[in-house]
């Protein structure tokens, strides 16, 4: 009867609000997520193949909860089908960010770790560390590679005059391997089209749009850092609050190397529920 | 405690001679404001969230309203709404204006409510 009532709650829980999501992908930002609030979002990332690669789309789904206002939690769940191949699940990871300065700065610090178990056979290429995926082998030989990895993040975004520019530095621990620290980057730039709301309810108005561009990639490893050999791409990406807690989100990954895919398509379907927190205390009686 | 730099208290609302931008404020505050603060600005005791309307909120410069939007008040559950352009904060600060109860004689300023210098 509960779980009937809670479907049925949030079913007609939606707020006449828009969702303000970042359009990246990949580049983090200081910006977290409301506390109490609940965001689900799906998202795929496609890859069009070179020779001797496979085409490929990797799902995944995030639950993404606003802990405390410094404190974001994510829980990360994904998949990978190849054409002419399978179609597998490729593993979860437990991602924690912590803002831990109060005010706005030039530059605003966020730290990130992330606990991750997942196969070779990932591709959702949520950041990109050491040489990059493995895109030409089967996920027969892929999949029982299993890897239980810490990864770490500093995070440094700053906004000016409307325009987000962030920065991400990061180092992978592979704990089922030894195979050194594995570094990677990504970069952002962000602004919403809009700089007034209009005072009308519409899903087209500009102020609904932002648009940047990121570039991410990988630099290698403790065991031999740099370029070499690594995967890198530079992407503009749009993202699109189409209404009631929901935003759209796209990008076009356009590959710098040869590890690289020549292009990297990425879509995302993100909804909040706001007061999630609050609502699942009155649910089960309790005092929010 | 919770005050603006005397810099930033003492910025101007750009958009002060154009009040119709206002709407726009309010379709913000719905959307972002409303969960802790309810619909009338009045607050909420469960989100320890303050009533908007009263005379020691409305008092604050239009500069301190837009520093503690900005910023939030991390410590005690208001997020940083920086992320939304300034003039969209600006906004937002138009509508706060609206929230002002008619008759500020009917709701006397406590001690403890009374502004320190720095809220201006």
């Amino acid at each position: 009867m509960r779980i009937f009532a809670a479907t049925f709650f949030f079913s007609i829980a939606c707020s006449l609000s828009w969702a303000q999501e970042s359009p990246f992908f990949v580049t983090y930002t200081h910006h977290m997520e409301e506390p109490g609030n609940l965001d689900i979002e799906t998202s795929s990332t496609t890859g069009i193949p070179r020779s001797g690669q496979r085409f490929y789309s990797a799902p995944y789904m995030e639950l993404e909860y606003g802990v405390t206002a410094q404190w974001t939690s994510e829980l990360y769940l994904e998949g990978q089908s190849a054409w002419g191949d399978s179609t597998v699940f490729t593993g979860w990871r437990l991602e924690n960010r912590y803002r831990p300065l109060k005010r706005e700065h030039w530059i605003n610090p966020v730290l990130y770790l992330e606990y991750e178990s997942v196969s070779e056979a990932s591709r959702i290429q949520k950041e990109i560390e050491g040489d990059g995926p493995d895109l030409s082998s089967r996920n027969a030989l892929l999949t029982p590679e299993h890897a239980h990895e810490l990864e770490g993040k500093l995070i440094l975004s700053s906004n000016y005059h409307d325009w987000n520019i962030s920065e991400n530095f990061v180092f992978t621990k592979n704990l089922s391997e030894s195979e050194g620290v594995e570094f990677g980057y990504a970069f952002g730039v962000a602004r919403p089209l809009g700089r007034l709301a209009s005072g009308e309810n519409c899903r087209l108005c500009k102020e609904n749009f932002t648009i940047g561009t990121e570039m991410y990639g990988g630099l290698g490893s403790t065991l031999g850092f740099g370029v070499h050999n690594t995967a890198h791409y530079i992407a503009p990406v749009v993202s699109w609050a189409v209404g009631a807690n929901s935003t759209l989100r796209f990008s076009t990954g356009f590959g710098l190397t040869h590890e690289s895919n020549p292009v990297l398509l990425r879509i995302g379907y993100a909804y909040e529920f706001q007061g999630f927190s609050s609502r699942v205390s009155r649910l089960f009686g309790r005092k929010p | 405690m919770w005050h603006a730099p005397a810099e930033a208290a003492s910025r101007p609302n750009p958009l002060a001679s154009k009040p119709e931008t206002a709407a726009g404020g309010r379709k913000l505050f719905f959307r972002d404001c409303v969960e802790c603060h309810g619909k009338t600005g009045a607050g909420m005791e469960k989100k320890h969230s303050a009533d908007l309307q009263l005379p020691f909120v409305q008092i604050q410069s239009d500069g301190t309203l837009f520093w503690k939007i900005t910023n939030g008040n991390l410590n005690h559950g208001m997020p940083s709404f920086s992320r939304l352009p300034e003039m969209q904060r600006w906004q937002i600060v138009l509508f706060l204006r609206t929230l002002a109860t008619p008759n500020i004689s009917e709701h006397p300023v406590s001690r403890s409510q009374k502004p320190t210098a720095n809220d201006h």
